[in-house]
């Protein structure tokens, strides 16, 4: 009876329904859909379009669920579940990409923000430079026409002083400035340039352009130099200099070559970074130099002319050369001038300046040595025991104010007598008048009165 | 003597008898859809097979020349016929393998136009013939098992 009943129903079936469906059109159907689920989620641009895309899976799963067995042979050799299982797979692949496209895009908006406030922040720091740049011109102009008309007065001496730091305090901020922008163009220091693509290579460029920066680092290093050519400057001066030396030449070393590689297609630009590279190696020299024609001006002060020197055995052979000259003029010299100039090269310059100040730095910077002191000390004492014991220039002093006192007291004596002189001749002049109305008597007092102030005068 | 030739012929056609592998269900899942090269050659990747349908052609439509890109549609039911329908055709034709080569075993006429978008299922032991989403037939070795 059941088989019966089976066969109707399988009859009823086969027969009562006239529309069909072709196996390989829902295969194709089937096959073709998963493919469009695949590409869909391939270019899902964010975890909710591919949660969207989870859910129209699944439906589509639902809806071909009935065909699961005929699809499992003809996919061979994919089944119906390992379609989804395939299609799993590829939604948390891109799910786990776009969280990292996510975490990305969050560290480009970051990077963009702080590109946008490095951009900010160079175009404030290329103003200060500017502005820094024409008050140090002006500062520079300044202390040369100062030192044209240097003399020797306290308040001149002070007004210097105030300059040249001044002026240093202004290179130096200037000089921070320009190695912050440094800092910021190069935000990322250890990136290699040759691993920049171009468009960065192009920000980047940007940048310099628009800092001015190889103009700014030129005429930094062009300012520090004509600094130290006013060799007006201190010791202390000199280790603030070749501390800013250090500091920016190690910041040259690294960020000069990645200049070189961004302008290596640009023959006029790296022919200023060649330049700006020999003024930094001149930069350095000079620092040197300066120190030596700085101590070179201590004599100058105390009009002691020394033989040109440029190190420390050019220095220690012309002090030599000065002392034996010294110690050889003959005896025609005054021995007075003799001893001053002893006295201003020995205690002046030599220990109270050049001992004190200058020789620890000398020293620190192996520009001159302990035998090289010691020769020119042996000099000096070869020096004085030439022209004998000096007297201090107190002792000079003293003798010539009191040479003046006495040649005052001489003036002002001779002009009271020639004031009496001349009331006693208007005197004699009044008295001719009375002589003439016969006043003998006063004419006698008179006389009397001048006998006796001429003996006073005489006494 | 009479027991010794028994026995022998006996053990000589134990000897010859061959071996039969059965139940055998040759049926594909799905038709195959295929596409005729210059050559008339149509290639199943997925069975390794590849038939010459020109004769085909030229018996349905007395037209072997023309044969490049024509759509076949190729089915096994599980006895192991071949059934082979394409568009245009007024017959289903079935064929059996047989040392290499394919023979016609029997040409079931299904239009009396040809057909438009014949398709085939898999129906055991059936093989339904569709034109396009409308069943025709139900068909075996030996001919159609009824209409609609």
């Amino acid at each position: 009876m059941k088989k019966i009943f089976l066969i109707i129903i399988g009859f009823l079936i086969f027969h009562s329904n006239p529309f069909a469906q072709s196996d390989y059109r829902v295969t194709q159907e089937f096959k073709s859909k998963i493919r469009s689920f695949e590409i869909a989620i391939e270019y899902a641009k964010s975890p909710s379009e591919l949660e969207k895309i989870k859910r129209e899976i699944l439906e589509f799963k639902t809806e071909y669920r009935g065909n699961k067995e005929l699809l499992d042979r003809a996919l061979y050799p994919n089944t119906f579940n390992s379609s989804f299982a395939s299609l799993d797979k590829k939604i948390n692949y891109t799910n786990k990409k776009l969280n990292e496209i996510s975490s990305l895009n969050e560290h480009v908006s970051k990077l963009e923000s702080d590109y946008q406030e490095v951009t900010k922040q160079l175009l404030q720091l290329t103003g200060e430079v500017e502005i820094l740049r024409k008050s140090n011109a002006k500062l520079m102009g300044q202390l040369r026409a100062f030192k044209n008309n240097y003399g020797g007065s306290k308040q001149k001496i002070d007004s210097l002083k105030n300059l040249i730091s001044e002026l240093k305090l202004g290179i130096h901020k200037r000089d921070n400035l320009i190695k912050e922008i440094m800092d910021n163009i190069f935000v990322d220091k250890t990136k290699r340039i040759e691993n920049l693509g171009s468009k960065e290579i192009k920000g980047l460029k940007g940048k310099i352009q628009n800092t001015s920066l190889i103009e700014n680092i030129k005429s930094l290093v062009n300012d520090n130099i004509k600094f130290l050519q006013t060799n007006l400057l201190q010791p202390k001066d000199f280790n603030d200099i070749k501390n800013e030396f250090n500091d920016f030449d190690s910041r040259w070393e690294h960020f000069g070559p990645k200049l070189f590689e961004i302008y290596a297609r640009d023959e006029s630009q790296k022919n200023k970074l060649t330049e700006v590279d020999s003024l930094i190696k001149s930069w350095n020299g000079s620092i040197k130099l300066s120190v030596w024609n700085s101590i070179n001006e201590l004599f100058n002060n105390y009009k002691i002319k020394l033989n040109k020197f440029t190190n420390g055995d050019e220095f220690e052979n012309s002090c030599i050369s000065f002392i034996d000259d010294e110690i050889k003029k003959p005896d025609k010299y005054r021995k007075v001038a003799k001893e001053q100039t002893y006295l201003f090269f020995a205690e002046r310059v030599w220990n109270e300046q050049i001992k004190k100040d200058w020789l620890p730095l000398l020293k620190d910077y192996k520009m001159f040595n302990d035998f090289q002191v010691k020769n020119i000390d042996a000099k000096l004492d070869e020096w004085k025991s030439h022209i004998g014991n000096p007297k201090s220039i107190l002792i000079y002093g003293v003798m010539v104010v009191l040479a003046l006192l006495i040649i005052g007291s001489l003036i002002f004596i001779r002009k009271r007598n020639k004031k009496k002189l001349e009331s006693i001749e208007k005197i004699e002049n009044e008295s001719q008048d009375q002589i003439s109305t016969g006043i003998d008597e006063e004419i006698e007092d008179t006389d009397e009165e001048i006998g006796n102030d001429n003996n006073e005068t005489n006494e | 003597m009479k027991k010794l030739i028994f026995l022998l012929i006996l053990i000589i056609q134990t000897a010859c008898t061959s071996i039969v592998l059965t139940p055998v269900d040759f049926a594909w899942p799905i038709e195959s859809v295929l596409e005729t090269n210059r050559n008339g050659i149509v290639i199943e990747n997925r069975y390794s097979l590849s038939i010459n349908v020109k004769p085909m052609f030229f018996e349905e439509t007395n037209d072997s020349l023309h044969v490049n890109k024509k759509t076949v549609r190729i089915i096994r039911n599980n006895k192991g016929y071949y059934f082979f329908v394409a568009p245009g055709f007024k017959n289903v034709y079935v064929f059996t393998s047989d040392n290499g080569e394919m023979i016609l075993y029997n040409k079931i006429q299904v239009s009396e136009l040809g057909l438009d978008l014949p398709a085939f299922n898999q129906r055991k032991p059936y093989i339904e013939l569709l034109e396009g989403e409308k069943h025709l037939f139900y068909l075996t070795a030996e001919g159609s098992k009824g209409n609609n």
